[in-house]
Order: structure tokens, then C-alpha cells, then sequence
């Protein structure tokens, strides 16, 4: 969602693209996602260098639908990610993960809203470490792959409602989890749990989570199809819904 | 001989096999392959396409097809619980001239996927076998593409 390489909320230690250590790889994507009042619409691309270093771009579209109507909030992410340790996929004989750190550089175009309803700033970065790992024959002689992820961030609702606020301003620690199960080479299901920091007193914020099914009717394309839960956004609760993403590496 | 006799020695035969076999063990990855014949028909494929394969034919220039065939089966044999031992060199050694890049590997371990699915190996299994053989990564990997 943030255009950074791993799932659909959460970004995992893995480098985008299909790069080798000697290779430049890469990796564009489309996701929408259509809850009971809101629509929001991501799309980005990752440039994976020499299996080491992802850069990435995404924009993120935030439409307030009925609730606020006119209300768009539009936001960019730049990220850069650094590989620093391990192997996720080929050092099964060890339980070392494949770990990565990474920044994420957000800025709200349409910072006006944020700010009228408490965010102390219309730009930020978070700051995250991610540890991935894939057991071979993990789980019912199914691959499966776990990720965590450590973000330290103060942005509200991903950062489309700013960041910081009344409530809180600091940078807080806010940890991300993954599952995946490989059914097959081209079929895999899984969840993701974020916890999201709380800092504005005028709009509650809670934690977001997924269920998803991707495909891979080729290495090149993988579509996944996701049942979101995003919690209460901007006063209206329960925002749950819909999740469809394209993804085309390379 | 008449087929009454032809078949009570058969039944004979099988009670006594019966009677001599061990307990029944779980079976092994080996067995759960495939045994012998999905073995050899899986290296046989991997070899004959990676040797044709634009990214790794330069690695078999000169070399004994044969030869690899029969290594490599041994190995996969012998890590899966089957009846063999692999006698060769570690992989470091077999490769360590070669200069085998990150690509080269990615590439066999596609082939040999595929191979084992050609040879009726089941999901689980190919998994298990591509789990031991992971870690020879870091002996195989020994290059860098230019």
C-alpha cells in the first residue's frame, strides 16, 4: 500500500523485483481499497538494486466519499530500504531471518485538513526494521512465510490524516505481523495485523488488518484480492471492506 | 506348468514375503517421490534443460551429462532417505570453478522445480527436497554476472 516491498499493509525485509545480487529489478503496483465510506487508491513502482537496496514511490488517493464530499486526501511516500542481514528463502538450516530497515518519507499534499482537525504536521518519516522469513515445507508440507515489522512513526491513518497531533506527538513504536501460506507455486493465503498509533483527539484511530488471496498466473503478475478491516476513520467506525491489488515485477 | 500350480506358488511366495517383511515404517521423502524412477526422471530432465538453457548451457560445455546425472541423483537420493550414499565431492568443490552466479542457481532451482512436478512429484515433497538443498546456496553461489 505504501509502495514499499511485502504485503498489503505491512513491508517486509525482501528487496522488490526479481533482481540477483547482480541484477537491477523491479516492481510497479495498482491497489484499491472500497470500504463501507471511504475509497482509497495506491499506486507506486520499486526499483530492487543488486538484491541490496529498494527504492520506491507511491501515491496514495483518499476519497471521503458521502462523508466529507470534496474531501480528497492525496499523499506521496518515497522509500528507501536497505537489506542488512540474511537470507528468507535459502538459509533454511538456520533460524537467522532475512532482516531490512527502512524509511518511509510522506508528505500530504492536501495538508489543510489534517491540520484543521489536530495533526501537528503535514509531512514526516517513519523509520521501520522488518525481519522475513520463509520455511520451505513450513506448514502441511506448505511454504510458509512470516514477517514482523517494527515502525516507528507518529502518522494517522497512514499518514493521510497527517502527522502527530493533540493527543501525541512523539515518535512511538508500533509493531506489524504477516502470515502467508503457500497453497501452491501460484496460489497464496494469508493476514496482516498493523497497530497504528492514536494521536488525535478529534478522530479515533484503531488497528488495521487483512485477509488475502494472491495469484500468480505468472511470475510476472501476481493479483490479490483482500478482505480489509480499518477500524474507525476520520468519525466514522467500522470501516471495513474490499481490497484488490495488481502487481507486476520484474 | 498347469496354472492352478503356477499360481499356488505365487500365493506361496507372497505369504512368505509377507510373513519375512519388516514393521512398516512411515515412508520416506524418497519413497514419497517417487522413488527410484521419478528420481531419475527428474534429474534426467533437469540436466538435459539446463545444459540447453541459454542462462546455464555454458556451465555443461564439456561435461559428462552422464556423469552429472548419476551425481546429482545420488545426492538427492541419499538426502531424501533413499537407498543411497552419495560418494562425490561436496558442492563447494564440484563447483567452486565454475563461478556460478546468483542467476545461474535461480534458474536450476526453476528447472528443477518444474522437473519434479513433471515427475509427478506432489507439492510437499517438493518442498521438503528444495528445503535440505537450500543451504547449499552459499557453497554453490560462487560468481558474479559481469
Amino acid at each position: 500500500m505504501e509502495g514499499a516491498a511485502g504485503g498489503g499493509l505491512v513491508p517486509w525485509a525482501v528487496v522488490a523485483g526479481y533482481g540477483t545480487r547482480d541484477q537491477v529489478g523491479g516492481s510497479a503496483f495498482l491497489t484499491q481499497v472500497h470500504t463501507r465510506d471511504f475509497d482509497l487508491r495506491s499506486f507506486g513502482l520499486a526499483v530492487g538494486l543488486h538484491d541490496r537496496v529498494e527504492l520506491s514511490f507511491s501515491r496514495q488517493r483518499f476519497d471521503a466519499g458521502s462523508v466529507i464530499p470534496g474531501l480528497l486526501l492525496r499523499m506521496d511516500t518515497v522509500g528507501v530500504k536497505v537489506k542488512v542481514a540474511g537470507d528468507a528463502v535459502y538459509d533454511q538450516d538456520r533460524w537467522m531471518p532475512q532482516v531490512a530497515v527502512g524509511v518511509m518519507h510522506k508528505h500530504d499534499l492536501d495538508a489543510t485538513v489534517p491540520k484543521a482537525v489536530g495533526a501537528r504536521k503535514g509531512s514526516d518519516t517513519d523509520f521501520y526494521v522488518s525481519a522475513t522469513k520463509l520455511w520451505l515445507a513450513g506448514l502441511a508440507g506448505r511454504n510458509l512465510l512470516l514477517n514482523g515489522t517494527l515502525r516507528y512513526t507518529r502518522a494517522n491513518q497512514f499518514g493521510l490524516l497527517g502527522f502527530g497531533g493533540d493527543r501525541n506527538d512523539q515518535l512511538r513504536l508500533q509493531p506489524e505481523v504477516s502470515a502467508a501460506v503457500m497453497l501452491n507455486d501460484r496460489l497464496a493465503v494469508g493476514g496482516e495485523w498493523r497497530w497504528k498509533p492514536d494521536n488525535l483527539g478529534a478522530f479515533q484511530e484503531q488497528d488495521a488488518g487483512d485477509v488475502f488471496v494472491a495469484w500468480f498466473p505468472s511470475r510476472y503478475v501476481a493479483l490479490t484480492v483482500a478482505y480489509a478491516k480499518l477500524g474507525a476513520i476520520a468519525g466514522k467506525p467500522d470501516q471495513k471492506g474490499a481490497y484488490a491489488s495488481l502487481q507486476l515485477t520484474y | 506348468m498347469p496354472r492352478r500350480t503356477a499360481s499356488a506358488i505365487a500365493i506361496a511366495a507372497s505369504l512368505l514375503c509377507a510373513c519375512a517383511a519388516p514393521p512398516h515404517a512411515s515412508p520416506t521423502l524418497y519413497e514419497r517421490m517417487g522413488g527410484e524412477r521419478a528420481l531419475r526422471q527428474a534429474v534426467g530432465e533437469m540436466v538435459d534443460r539446463a545444459s540447453t538453457d541459454p542462462h546455464t548451457a555454458r556451465h555443461f560445455e564439456d561435461v559428462n551429462l552422464a556423469h552429472v546425472k548419476k551425481g546429482l541423483f545420488e545426492q538427492f537420493c541419499d538426502l531424501s532417505g533413499g537407498p543411497c550414499r552419495y560418494g562425490g565431492d561436496p558442492m563447494g568443490d564440484v563447483h567452486g570453478g565454475m563461478q556460478i552466479t546468483e542467476g545461474d542457481f535461480y534458474t536450476m532451482v526453476q528447472i528443477l522445480r518444474d522437473a519434479l512436478g513433471h515427475a509427478g512429484v506432489g507439492e510437499r515433497e517438493k518442498n521438503e527436497l528444495l528445503r535440505m538443498l537450500a543451504p547449499f546456496k552459499r557453497d554453490i553461489v560462487t560468481g558474479h554476472a559481469p
